[in-house]
Order: structure tokens, then sequence, then C-alpha cells
């Protein structure tokens, strides 16, 4: 990154091929249509590129720091379509298929993790693993999430804050960097 | 910082980690976690757990055209900043205004009340070729250092060679001023219109119009959301 930061677009490029499948298959979970995702994935790796001298390695990753900048333009863009672009949420994490035209990695420590994520999902309270994959999937708002489900807003911020720290309990001890 | 504002925003950290804030409350959010250790550890950390939930996403290809789209714009911006490194870049055809700005008489003229410190700006299409017709640039020479403004379709991006470093606890922020109006922070969150970095890049995350012209000021970090210094750049109007 220190290259990047240096406006080496060589180095760029490589930071650009590590983490281009995993950035878009989000953009596409999220946005739902191959050009929409593209759209977002341009915008965020553009803004990487440009705030390359934001990136604090005491904070996370360069993976978490990018894939931020994806799930900000994604929520973002799906914001701006409304209610159109957000028919991916519909379908639980746990029940995606594999379609034509989808990369699968065969990588064991790559199933491996999926695996925890969906356990960990699994073992939350309904109410709280809803709430996490209508905001982080979805791009709704607490506000929205609330209207949904005809909760008040303070409830859904409390479940968000409950679901979230426990995964992070679950997560951190497993030492894998996301 | 208040302890209300604190707790507000700590138990919105959630929220805010799922991106699920909304715009408001989001800058409010930021802007408490740029000051806040305990709520930027905290939010980092959500953070991470949240990334975490990619992993079950079934992993798709980008098409090649992506890539080639991105990098064309990388590699174009890539020549624009080697290009403000090289000595030639540098060659001192500001030097009379940065002397009149060090002299005695420009400092009256500061004293007299100018509200802006104008630092040599000069207007130029100066892209290389190939850059389209849709860009323009803006260059302002700041004490042994450069600034350019390069504007694309109206998304605009500062480019910055050898500025001085910003005072300790001090940043940069970058502002716009629309016509005649008061210069505003260049993001709705002044935070994300801060910088440190002395030559690189930095989005303008503002759709600029000929009418626009930026600012850089030296201010607290964090930002703030009105200019608290004196401009160390100002760019001309075209």
């Amino acid at each position: 990154m220190e290259l990047v930061r240096g406006g080496d677009s060589a180095a760029f490029e490589v930071v650009y091929e590590r983490h281009r499948v995993v950035a878009y298959s989000l953009a596409h979970r999220m946005c739902g249509r191959r050009s929409a995702a593209e759209d977002v994935l341009q915008e965020a790796f553009l803004s990487a590129w440009r705030r390359a001298s934001s990136y604090d390695p005491a904070r996370g990753s360069v993976r978490t720091w990018l894939l931020g900048i994806v799930h900000h333009r994604a929520v973002d863009a799906l914001r701006r379509s409304g209610g159109a672009g957000r028919r991916q949420v519909d379908v639980p994490v746990e029940d995606i298929e594999v379609d034509a035209g989808v990369h699968v990695d065969a990588d064991v420590i790559e199933r491996e993790r999926a695996g925890q994520v969906r356990e960990a999902l699994s073992d939350l309270p309904a109410e709280q693993s809803k709430v996490i994959e209508l905001a982080y999937f979805g791009g709704f708002t607490h506000t929205e999430i609330a209207d949904m489900l005809g909760v008040p807003v303070g409830t859904i911020k409390g479940r968000m804050r409950l679901g979230l720290g426990k995964l992070r309990t679950r997560f951190e001890p497993l030492g894998v960097t996301p | 910082m208040s302890e209300s504002e604190h707790r507000v925003v700590f138990e919105s950290l959630g929220a805010f980690a799922l991106g699920a804030l909304p715009d408001d409350e989001r800058e409010l959010a930021a802007a408490h976690i740029a000051i806040c250790p305990v709520c930027a550890e905290d939010a980092a950390a959500l953070q991470r757990a949240a990334t975490r939930l990619i992993d079950v996403v079934p992993s798709r290809e980008p098409s090649p055209e992506l890539r080639d789209r991105i990098m064309t714009v990388v590699e174009s911006e890539a020549t624009l900043l080697r290009a403000a490194s090289t000595p030639r870049a540098r060659i001192g055809r500001e030097r009379p205004r940065l002397a009149a700005w060090r002299s005695p008489g420009s400092m009256r003229w500061v004293a007299a009340g100018a509200a802006l410190l104008v630092i040599g700006a000069i207007l130029g299409a100066v892209l290389p070729s190939g850059s389209g017709p849709a860009t323009r640039t803006l260059e302002a020479q700041v004490g042994r250092g450069q600034a350019w403004v390069v504007t694309t379709s109206g998304e605009a991006q500062l480019v910055v060679n050898d500025l001085p470093a910003p005072a300790r606890g001090r940043v940069y922020e970058v502002w716009v001023q629309h016509g005649t109006g008061p210069a505003r922070p260049a993001a709705r969150n002044p935070v994300d219109a801060t910088f440190v970095l002395r030559s690189g890049r930095v989005d303008i995350p503002a759709h600029l119009t000929r009418d626009d012209r930026v600012m850089v000021t030296a201010e607290p970090a964090g930002g703030s959301r009105q200019p608290t210094g004196v401009p160390i750049v100002v760019t001309a109007r075209d």
C-alpha cells in the first residue's frame, strides 16, 4: 500500500487483482445485477486509489478497508435506486445457491470460513440475524428496517449492536483476518 | 465531546458498521469516531466482524473490461502525479507571486481584510493527451510545493506535491466555494474532506462546476465545518 500511496499504478493493479473477486462478489450480492455491481466496483476502486492515504493499517487489513469502501458505495447505489435494486435481500444468506457463471473456488480454507460464518449466523436469534442481513446485504437503514418489521428504531439498533457484537466475539478468537 | 453524544454514537456502532445509519447519523458517528478512541476501536472491531459476512457470498469474477476501465484511469492519473514530481514541473514560474506573498506588502494585504490568501493560482488545460475533452486542470503553487485540481466530467481530484507538513494535531481540509457563497467542506462530513499527505491524490467528493473554487486550509484533526485558517491553496475559476 505504501507504493500505492506514492502513485504506483502497477502496485495498485496488484491490489486490484488480489481483491477483485471478493469485492465484486459483495457488490453483486448487494446490487443483484452485473452492470450495477461493476459500476460500484469501479467507483470503489478508483476511490481507493485516490484515497490510499486514508488507509490505516492499525484499523484493519487492506481487504477490510477495501470491502468497506465497496460496501459503502453499494449502499449508496441501492439507496439511490430505491426499492428496485434491493431484491437480493429476499434471499437468506444460508439459502444462496451457486448459479451459472459463478466462480466456484474449491479452496478448503474459504469453505471453512464460509462454514464458520453460516454457523455463527444461525446461532444468533433470528431477529438479530435478520436485521444484520437486511442492513448489510440489503442496504436498508435502521429506520427502514424498523418500518418493515414494525418495531421501534431503538430495538433495531440494539439488535444490530448485540448481534454483531456476538459475531465479533465468535470470530476474533479464530484469528482470521477479514 | 459530550457524554450524551458518546452514548448515542456508541449504541449506534452496530448500525454504523453495517452501513445502516441514514446519512446525517452516519456523519455524526464518523465525526465522533474521529475523536473518540473508544468508539474508534469498537467501530473497527465491529467492521471487521461485518466484513466476515462476505465469506458466505459465492465468488464471482468481474469482467476483464472492468479491469481495463479502472486501470486506464489509474494509469492516466499516475502519469499526472509523476509529472508533478519532476523537477521540470517545479520550475519557478510562480516565483514572483510567491515572493509577493512572502513580502510585507502581501501581509498588509491580508491584514487589510482580504478574505482569502490566493497563492499563485494559474489556469490551464495541461493534461496529457488522451485525457478526454471533459478534463480540465487548475493549478496552484504552495511554497515549494504544488497543487492541482483535476476535474473530469464533474469528478474532481486534488493532486498535491511536496506540500508543507501540517502542524502537529492538524490536518488539511478541502473546501469548495460556489460563486460568492461561503466555503463549505468538500464532503458532507468534514472529516471526509481532510487529508494529511504531502504528496499524492485526494478525491474531492463533490461535483464541481465552473463556478466552484477549491481551497485547502489546515484545520484541527477531524475537520471543521467552517474554515478556521487562511487557505494555503486556492484554485482560480475558469
